[in-house]
């Protein structure tokens, strides 16, 4: 254990991955409330598409992506509110355009050195000291952000009906959560890649929620699950030589299986 | 004091679409203070159209509202809402004293959070309604009945000076119906409360409620439970026979006090 931990690339993926979590598990924990695992899964593989982009435009890719991520969300949103279809079509929309785009683009630009299987199932033991600076910086802007329209979002996410009586801006807070995630999803796409992070949007608060009635064990509980999961399949893919960001979606869902273990 | 002559609500032409389809329509509503009145009729009928309405989430396209003597979005404060049963999220994780707490987050506004003094309110509210001791359970954990007395501490907590009910009785026994409208009964009486119950169910709503509501599209009768009750006036809003039950103090299987 400390032969793995004495490496420098290890230390930083640990790091990047204790970041990560905590802002996943916040997330997870709003989206298995509001229901919004798919549109985590489209906005994540939105991601490519802003990728792209700044692949393209000989741009940092990070930035376009959060742009574009960011972007997308909130069409989705308010294509879903406007729109005659049902949100998950307009998702699945979406989520197929965005990432046909990016495949495309990403051939346009003749950059042969892109690595689009490091950004779809992500690259951990790579993390830039800039990608940390990254995490950190988006990752604090979401938990402030969440944190400060908290009860809000929690009243809004147990009964829309009842939040619109008492005055709450509920399509705003539509496109907050929907720009949240979209942060989120750019700052995990190092750890586990794109495919990964709709995985970890989801995984920890559908654990939490088996496992406790209260929201806020549920918050902590979400927060440990994300945490071991990282660690975890960080620890098992250096002693068994396996995909970083695969064993952590992996251990992920080991420990929401195990959670059934508990009865109801 | 309330507007005109203690008025608590008052809706004058009012005319509502859904999707271009007119929901609402020549809508004239009052209501006065400490007055328990229902708005009955079928399904589609526009009657959780017309709460909203008075709550000021559903705009109106011709017509005046006013609530306390202002716009609805103005009296907000003064307005306790029980939603459809059906609206919350049945496996969601709160608490008994969760739930109630946000009934006050309105009130309290964007950046504040509930501290000791609102819980302690919570407290004495869910006491109100027979329910303190709950107040650490889970609400998913919860009778329809005891869910229904949680429903209406969350609303009154605020202090409302108006109760709007849509649909309380779905889901609840007729023994906890009983026990329920004895219960606002109890708050008119105390705090001098107003109440609109939306219901589809016109023979058990119409012995507690000093005036009825007959609403389908209009509304085709606004007065005495009695008048309410008259089979031509019945098939009038409904649109087709009914037949009626009436839980009245001549009901052998009800429980009464």
């Amino acid at each position: 254990m400390s032969g793995m931990l004495g490496l420098g690339f290890m230390q930083k993926a640990f790091l990047a991955g204790a970041i990560i979590s905590i802002v996943l598990s916040l997330m997870s924990f709003f989206v298995v409330l509001r229901g919004m695992s798919f549109i985590g899964v489209g906005i994540a593989h939105s991601a490519l598409g802003g990728i792209a982009l700044g692949v393209l435009a000989g741009v940092d890719p990070r930035w376009t992506a959060i742009v574009f991520c960011v972007a997308v969300a909130n069409l989705i949103t308010y294509t879903s509110r406007k729109g005659a279809l049902q949100e998950d079509a307009v998702i699945g929309i979406f989520f197929s355009l965005t990432m046909a785009a990016g495949i495309i683009l990403i051939g346009l630009s003749k950059a042969y050195s892109v690595d689009l299987f490091g950004y779809l199932f992500g690259n951990i033991l790579a993390v830039s000291n800039e990608d940390l600076w990254l995490a950190a910086g988006v990752g604090l802007l979401v938990l402030a952000s969440a944190g400060v329209f908290f009860k809000e979002l929690l009243m809004d996410s147990f009964d829309r009906e009842l939040a619109l009586a008492s005055g709450i801006p509920v399509k705003s807070l539509d496109h907050l959560m929907a720009s949240l995630i979209a942060l989120t999803v750019v700052i995990s796409v190092k750890l586990v890649g794109i495919v990964l992070a709709s995985a970890l949007l989801v995984i920890p608060g559908a654990t939490a929620l088996r496992l406790t009635a209260r929201w806020q064990r549920m918050l902590g509980i979400s927060l440990v699950a994300a945490l071991l999961a990282t660690f975890g399949g960080l620890s098992l893919a250096y002693f068994f030589d396996l995909a970083p960001g695969a064993s952590i979606a992996v251990v992920s869902s080991a420990l929401f299986f195990l959670s059934f273990l508990r009865k109801s | 004091m309330n507007g005109e002559a203690g008025r608590v609500v008052e809706l004058r032409d009012v005319l509502v679409r859904y999707d271009g389809n007119v929901v609402l329509e020549d809508i004239d509503f009052d209501l006065s203070a400490g007055e328990i009145v229902a708005v009955v009729g079928p399904n589609g009928g526009g009657k959780s159209t017309l709460l909203k309405v008075i709550l000021g989430i559903k705009n109106i396209e011709k017509g005046t509202v006013r609530v306390l003597g202002k716009p609805p979005s103005e009296a907000r404060n003064d307005m306790g809402f029980l939603p459809q049963i059906s609206t919350y999220k049945r496996s969601f994780p709160v608490t008994v004293l969760d739930v109630v707490l946000m009934g006050m987050y309105g009130r309290l506004g964007l950046f504040r959070r509930p501290k000791r003094r609102e819980r302690e309110k919570a407290m004495d509210t869910l006491g109100q309604v027979d329910m303190a001791q709950l107040a650490s359970r889970p609400f998913k954990d919860l009778s329809g009945g005891q869910q229904q007395r949680v429903g209406i501490a969350r609303a009154l907590v605020s202090e409302p000076r108006l109760l709007l009910l849509d649909e309380p009785s779905t889901g609840v026994d007729v023994v906890a119906q009983e026990s329920f409208y004895r219960l606002l009964e109890k708050f008119r009486g105390e705090k001098g409360i107003s109440v609109v119950i939306v219901s589809h169910d016109v023979g058990m709503i119409a012995p507690v409620v000093d005036r009825v509501a007959l609403l389908n599209r209009n509304i085709h009768y606004y007065g005495e439970p009695t008048g309410a009750l008259a089979p031509a006036m019945l098939e009038k809003a409904f649109g087709a026979h009914v037949r009626l039950l009436v839980h009245d103090e001549h009901c052998l299987t009800c429980s009464r006090r």
